[in-house]
Order: structure tokens, then C-alpha cells, then sequence
């Protein structure tokens, strides 16, 4: 798709440490965020997002680029199978990164609004505490120490949940 | 940690953002509905999203000495955690929770240069966990069952937000089913026992429930509602000469494992088949899943039992309604 946008519009984002990427706008259409400034009429040539830095951004920016590139589901009714199965494993490899990152572009994706970006991030948090004991969920995610249950809830919280666990 | 006027900027942020995330909720539970359809990219959890689903509403029924087999979603606490719950897209003052920076972090666009003091101030002690309730919710909806009661034992945080019936329903209608089997009736010297089994179809893996109340009762039928399961009517017996057949229903929650008493039918029976299905204006999408999933139970010839709010009509083979329950 990207030789058939023949205008083929640029737009340009800026990172919070001011690093530019001009991208395609069918790209950049994939945030709903950017897609409602540009459709109100309040983008300027350069959008700044100083709230995501540059490894984040373009770790989304690959992301959007590969969804907008794809076919969209609700397109046309035949739908290749190909391209969905590519756009699978392209999902699957992208969330394959360190936790703190995954973080990052969750949070930036929430911002841009990009609801697949948003699902996938979740899915893949969801998928790294499934199956772990709340000690190791902790280390995961690295929980606040001071928040931890007391022994009494604890042991309310466990005792609620014992059948399934036995 | 945080300069106060900082703080009290932050927070009226967070309040703007929780407008926003509210939104955010309802197209993103729109969308996982979607996703659940056409499932571009659930590769990698299709063990708890997908072919079991099929079983939710399924309410099998077989004779005698036999199994009866229910299945539900079954994640529902009904009202286990009332105290201590707190709107979690609020405002309230969190700023020491676990993960609230990183709203701090988000809105700081037009202060960036504080904005960069705090966050290295927190690169070196705490974190990179920063993740806004809102979104912390899109990820425990997600989760399996057990999983789901392992993080409730995190921190205190996450047992707030993933105790409310509100997230429990929200975990529902985003329908992301983790569905469990149970199975009832099963025979242990020639007597019903009073043990249901539950079987945890994400982990593959089977768990036992006491269930005194089910002791000698034989002939009900289940079914499940949401994340109830129903027992109706069964046949009961302590001696040879000395049978039963009861108008009662129980209500089994599994979460809570706790079991309580609706109102009886007004003709007792046994042997009954069930059928449920929601009928809800706003969730016809998920209304003709659940028919297809009744039919798929193998459950085609009964009438349907029809839910709407908390209105249950219970109809038996026959084709005259027999009863209305509650």
C-alpha cells in the first residue's frame, strides 16, 4: 500500500529527545490521536510528542507502519490468509522485548491511541505474569515494596482462593 | 519526592485522563470482542481464548449413574471485595502507589525538564513499572483465572483493582474467557459425591470442591449463568425406600465457593434439561453466540431458559412453561 498513497503525505514526528521521523501520514493515521489533530486541522508539519523518546517512538512507528501496510480486516470480505498470518507473527516478534520497554510503548500507544498496539501490549503482559507465582510476578514487574499485602489479608486473599489452588 | 504544585497539576491531569480512559475502556472492550472473532494476533495465548469457548453456556444431561457436566466462564466473585474499593480511573491521592509516576511522566509535556529530574529520580530507585490503573486493568482482564487470584496477592494495588464486581464484569463483557469445566454428579460407592471437580481449561488441570450440599443428591441438572452455576431440582435419597425429588435451585459461585438457595420451583423435578441464553438489547452479538454454543452442547431440543436482568424462566421438554424462577 505504501506505492499506491501516490500524494503520499509526510508527517513529522518529534520525540521527547527531539529526534525527528518523517513518516508516511497512512502511517501515521494508525494513532487515532494523531489522526483526530490531523483531521481538526491542529497538526502543524511537526508534531511534537514529548512524552515518548526516540527508542519507543520508533519501535511504534515500525509498528504502525507494518499494520498500515496490511489489509485491514473489515476491507473486503476475503481477507489473505497469508497476510493475517504474517501480521501474526510480526505481532508476536515486535512484543518480544524487555518489560520496561513493553511498558514504554504500552503507555505511548495509550497516549497515541492505537487500540491493536494497545491489545497486544496488554496481551503480552498478561502472557509474562500468567502461570507466576505473585513472588515472581513481583520481580516481573518490579511492585513497590510498600505496597504489599499484610500477612492477615494474605492469608483472607489466599484462604478465598485455596480450592484452586490445591 | 514530587514538588507539590507539580503534584496538584499532575492530578487534575489524571483526571482529565481518566475521561479519556473511560473511552478508552469501551472501544477497547469493543475491540477485544473483535479480536476474539477475527483474532489477527492472539498467537500466543490461544490456549485460554479460543475452541473452548464453545462450552460456556453448555449444559449436558445424562441419566442415572452418570456425569453431569457444566462449564462455565466462572470467573465471577460476585461481591467479594466490597470494603476498601475505590474508583480505579479516580483521582484520588495514589501518588506513592506503584505505578502512578508514569501518569505523572505522561502529562509532563509542558514540563520537561521536571519531567526528566523525576523520572531518573525513579530510573534509580523504584522502577519502570508505571502503568495507569486504566491500562493495568486492560492487562489483568486478560489473564486466566488463577492467574488473575495470584495477582490479587501482588500488592495491595493490584488486589484493589482486580477485586470490584465493576472489573469483574468489565473482565466479562471485554470477553476474554478462560473458561473451566465442572463436573457434577460423579459416583463414589454407589452414592453421589459430594465433590464437584473443576477443570482449568487454560492450565490444563483439574482441582477439587467439596460440596457437602450436593450429598446424596442425584438427577439435577446444571447449567450456568454468567459465572453461576445453577443446580436444579435431582432426586435425593438416604435409604432404599425413601426417595425425593426436590423444587429447589442452588446457586453454586465458584470463585467464592460459596453456594446459596434461589427460589424453589414450584413442582419438583428431576431430569430436567436446561438451556440458557442472555437476552440483552445491547449484546445481541454475544446473545446468538451463546444459541450457537447451546447447540453445540447438544442441548437442542430444549426450550431455552431466558435471562434478562435478574428474571430467569426455567422451561422443561415439555412445551408449556413450568415455572418462573425469582
Amino acid at each position: 500500500m505504501s506505492t499506491s498513497s501516490s500524494s503520499s503525505k509526510k508527517i513529522v514526528l518529534k520525540s521527547a529527545d527531539n529526534e525527528t521521523f518523517e513518516i508516511d501520514e497512512i502511517v501515521a493515521l494508525e494513532s487515532q490521536a494523531i489522526k483526530n489533530m490531523i483531521e481538526d486541522e491542529c497538526a502543524d508539519n511537526v508534531i511534537p510528542l514529548g512524552n515518548i523518546d526516540s527508542k519507543t517512538l520508533s519501535k511504534i512507528i515500525e509498528y504502525c507502519k507494518k499494520h498500515a501496510e496490511s489489509p485491514k480486516k473489515d476491507d473486503n470480505a476475503d481477507i489473505d490468509e497469508k497476510a493475517v498470518e504474517d501480521l501474526k507473527s510480526f505481532d508476536a516478534e515486535f512484543a518480544k522485548v524487555d518489560m520496561p520497554l513493553i511498558q514504554d510503548i504500552l503507555m505511548a500507544a495509550n497516549f497515541l491511541n492505537i487500540d491493536n498496539l494497545i491489545g497486544l501490549m496488554c496481551r503480552t503482559i498478561a502472557d509474562r505474569i500468567k502461570g507466576k507465582t505473585p513472588e515472581e510476578i513481583r520481580k516481573i514487574l518490579n511492585i513497590n515494596k510498600n505496597d504489599l499485602l499484610s500477612p492477615e489479608q494474605e492469608a483472607k486473599a489466599r484462604e478465598e482462593n485455596s480450592w484452586a489452588f490445591d | 519526592m514530587i514538588p507539590e504544585q507539580l503534584r496538584s497539576e499532575t492530578s487534575h491531569k489524571e483526571h482529565e485522563a481518566s475521561n479519556v480512559s473511560k473511552h478508552l475502556v469501551r472501544s477497547i472492550s469493543q475491540k477485544l470482542k473483535n479480536d476474539y472473532h477475527g483474532s489477527v494476533m492472539d498467537d500466543d495465548i490461544d490456549d485460554d481464548d479460543t475452541g473452548f469457548i464453545s462450552l460456556r453456556c453448555l449444559s449436558l444431561y445424562t441419566r442415572g449413574g452418570g456425569c453431569k457436566v457444566g462449564a462455565a466462564t466462572s470467573d465471577e466473585f460476585g461481591e467479594v471485595v466490597g470494603k476498601g474499593y475505590k474508583p480505579v480511573c479516580g483521582t484520588d491521592d495514589t501518588s506513592v502507589d506503584c505505578f502512578s509516576y508514569g501518569v505523572d511522566r505522561l502529562w509532563k509535556r509542558n514540563n520537561r525538564k521536571k519531567s526528566f529530574e523525576i523520572e531518573e529520580s525513579h530510573g534509580n530507585n523504584t522502577m519502570h513499572v508505571f502503568l495507569p490503573d486504566d491500562i493495568l486493568e486492560l492487562c489483568f482482564m486478560r489473564l486466566p483465572l488463577t492467574s488473575l487470584m495470584n495477582t490479587r496477592l501482588v500488592c495491595k494495588k493490584w488486589r484493589s483493582l482486580t477485586t470490584p464486581p465493576r472489573f469483574m464484569q468489565m473482565r466479562r463483557e471485554g470477553y476474554y474467557p478462560s473458561p473451566w469445566l465442572f463436573l457434577f454428579g460423579t459416583v463414589t460407592n454407589g452414592l453421589s459425591s459430594r465433590e464437584i471437580y473443576a477443570f482449568d481449561v487454560s492450565f490444563n488441570k483439574w482441582h477439587k470442591v467439596e460440596a457437602e450440599i450436593l450429598k446424596n443428591r442425584f438427577l439435577f441438572s446444571v447449567a450456568t449463568v454468567h459465572d453461576n452455576i445453577f443446580i436444579v431440582g435431582g432426586c435425593s435419597s438416604s435409604g432404599r425406600m425413601d426417595r425425593k425429588t426436590h423444587r429447589g435451585v442452588l446457586v453454586f459461585s465458584p470463585m467464592t465457593k460459596s453456594w446459596n438457595k434461589v427460589a424453589s420451583m414450584k413442582h419438583a423435578r428431576s431430569k430436567s434439561v436446561l438451556g440458557v441464553f442472555e437476552a440483552n438489547s445491547d449484546r445481541l452479538t454475544i446473545k446468538s453466540q451463546l444459541r450457537t454454543r447451546t447447540r453445540i452442547g447438544g442441548v437442542s431440543r430444549c426450550l431455552s431458559g431466558i435471562l434478562t436482568g435478574f428474571q430467569l424462566d426455567v422451561h422443561q421438554e415439555t412445551t408449556k412453561p413450568s415455572t418462573r424462577i425469582v
